[in-house]
């Protein structure tokens, strides 16, 4: 008969990645509307997922991804969607009355 | 802990810091980029007429700043309870650049109160729109 116990096994610790990802998420989801938001929140994503990808844990790359996308996007928001809705809202405003 | 990640880490906030820092100092001082940057237009609302989730989240911040708690919630009810939540993670930021035992990946929490973020933050989105949560948006 084997004498075999049971060795308790602790779950992987995966706080960092999830972070990361979630924070990556609401970054894309974030970047039509508040674009400065969405920039912090990349950067949150970015470094809580190098982070934890180091510790390889879940959901870090995905975090990284996101977090590079909602940058990215963010960035273009704020310095793009400005200055087109400057020069655009008021033209489509004069254009659509009737 | 010195890995090459928390160092990456450390410039990149440092780095963001100062960004920060230099963006803050340029809007204050020159009229003309206020004028180019507003931060008070939210490209959502101005193109769909719908609130988002962040609409009336600086007056939020503004009536809070002068006491007004009410008028708070009512500008932004998302803005005033995540403050917390944005304090902790300012605190940990500084902590993992000045905090040399603080180590980021002993941090836990439990993953059901993170999924809940994103969630909250559609169900506000969706809900501030609706007429009978009128309530929720912005006077």
């Amino acid at each position: 008969m084997s004498d075999t116990k049971p060795v308790a096994v602790e779950a992987q610790n995966n706080t960092l990645g999830i972070i990361s990802l979630v924070a990556g998420i609401i970054g894309v989801i974030l970047f039509v509307c508040c674009s400065y938001i969405s920039v912090v929140l990349g950067i949150v994503a970015l470094i809580c997922g190098i982070l934890g990808y180091q510790q390889k844990q879940q959901y870090a790359l995905a975090g990284i991804i996101l977090g590079a996308i909602s940058i990215v996007l963010g960035i273009i928001f704020v310095i793009v969607g400005q200055v087109i809705f400057r020069e655009l809202v008021p033209v489509l405003e004069r254009e659509l009355r009737f | 802990m010195n890995s090459p990640a928390r160092i990456w880490a450390e410039r990149t906030l440092l780095a963001f810091a100062l960004v920060m820092i230099v963006v803050v100092y340029f809007y204050v001082t020159t009229p003309g980029l206020r004028d180019l940057i507003r931060p008070h237009h939210c490209l959502f609302f101005q193109a769909t007429g719908l609130l988002c989730p962040a609409c009336g989240g600086t007056r939020a911040i503004g009536h809070l700043l002068n006491g007004h708690l009410q008028l708070a919630l009512k500008s932004n009810a998302l803005a005033v309870f995540s403050l917390p939540l944005i304090f902790y993670g300012t605190l940990s930021a500084f902590r993992l650049v000045f905090d040399r035992s603080f180590n980021p990946s002993d941090i836990r929490i439990n993953p059901f109160w993170l999924w809940i973020i994103p969630v909250v933050i559609v169900i506000f989105w969706i809900t501030r729109n609706l007429s009978y949560f009128s309530f929720l948006s912005p006077i």
